[in-house]
């Protein structure tokens, strides 16, 4: 039996619906699913399945592995780019002192063009061959779309765009790694950019 | 480490200690005033590279010491340098504190008999509008704030 306000499955028997509460009268059950009702703020696509949908601190460890690989290349194109300041810096004639004082500037430019550049392997390139970046595979998700099925390069893509993006504006980057702890699907903000999920990865048997 | 995290109510009050935790280190570890962001004391001669050339701030000038001056609880002296950082130091703040009352609400309802579902997804449905509403609020007052030290510094400039 499915519950007619929020259309989740209850036993036989229950006074009240297991996942929202409602009372169960002889109208309050229906032998029929109720169809999925998308998010009033973000509308996806109908889901007709159901999904294991990864928890929150999975996303967030493989989050974290996924960001720590950013540093490596952002501290190369950090020193690479200082030097090239200081050495213009001489060939001009001036003070090269202020070179490396540009750095507020050059990490809020940077950090974005790394992610970026190790983003298009690991976060478009992986995603879209075999389903999770480094960091996923790591904690065992993976990102899908509506369908279950691996997300295209294509998609994959403007989902990185997207969360480069929101690294731009203070404070939206904080909500998007926090939004899953709300969203009924526990998906992120550039999840919903594209429609995709992150899902536990089930081990091949 | 993520079978700990999977507990009711452990992602929510992780993830808000966390911010917590970092605004406190932030709190102990940085000071500022109007000139300058001190680590444990000792200056820190950063200097934006847009202003230093042109004489403009750009739209992030002044943040982390409109920021720092806000965990310290100078939110009239950080609103002054940039009035983005209180916006969003707050609000990262509110997200703290209601990602911790989600979290209380996970932990009462995992512990309770009968069905307590209708508090949790109400505190879900109420962080989700209010910390979007709270993200656009910081966004306008942030541009706002720098489009005005913007026309300001470009009229001292001319």
């Amino acid at each position: 039996m499915f519950c007619t306000s929020c259309g989740a499955t209850i036993s036989g028997g229950s006074k009240f619906c297991p996942s929202c509460g409602s009372v169960l009268t002889s109208q309050g059950a229906s032998a029929q699913p109720l169809p999925v009702t998308p998010s009033p703020l973000f509308p996806t696509t109908p889901v007709g399945r159901t999904m294991d949908y990864a928890t929150w601190g999975s996303r967030a460890i493989g989050y974290l592995i996924d960001t720590l690989l950013v540093a490596p290349v952002l501290l190369i194109l950090y020193f690479v780019l200082s030097g090239l300041l200081v050495g213009l810096a001489s060939i001009g004639g001036r003070d090269a002192g202020g070179a490396f004082g540009a750095s507020c500037c050059v990490f809020l430019v940077l950090f974005p063009l790394a992610s970026l550049a190790v983003g298009l392997y690991n976060r478009v390139y992986l995603i879209a061959s075999r389903g999770y970046s480094i960091g996923q595979g790591v904690v065992k998700i993976k990102v899908v779309d509506a369908n279950g099925a691996l997300l295209t390069q294509g998609t994959a893509l403007i989902r990185l765009l997207a969360q480069v993006a929101m690294g731009f504006v203070p404070f939206l980057p904080l909500l998007d790694l926090f939004w899953p702890l709300w969203d009924d699907r526990r998906q992120t903000l550039h999840d919903k950019a594209v429609g995709c999920y992150v899902i536990n990865n089930p081990p091949v048997a | 480490m993520r079978k700990f995290l999977s507990r009711p109510g452990m992602p929510p009050a992780a993830a808000g200690l966390a911010i917590l935790l970092h605004a406190l280190m932030a709190r102990i570890v940085l000071q500022a005033d109007e000139a300058r962001v001190y680590v444990l004391g000792h200056p820190l001669n950063w200097v934006c590279s847009f202003h230093e050339r042109f004489g403009l701030p750009c739209p992030t000038c002044g943040m982390t010491r409109s920021v720092v001056l806000t965990l310290h609880g100078e939110v009239e002296r950080a609103w002054r340098i940039a009035p983005g950082g209180p916006a969003f130091t707050l609000g990262v703040l509110f997200v703290a504190a209601g990602v911790l009352v989600l979290a209380a609400a996970q932990f009462w309802t995992a512990n309770r008999p009968g069905n307590t579902n209708w508090l949790e997804r109400r505190i879900k449905m109420g962080l989700q509008n209010s910390t979007l509403a709270w993200a656009s609020v910081s966004i306008v007052v942030w541009l706002t704030g720098w489009a005005g030290q913007f026309s300001a510094a470009l009229r001292t400039v001319h």
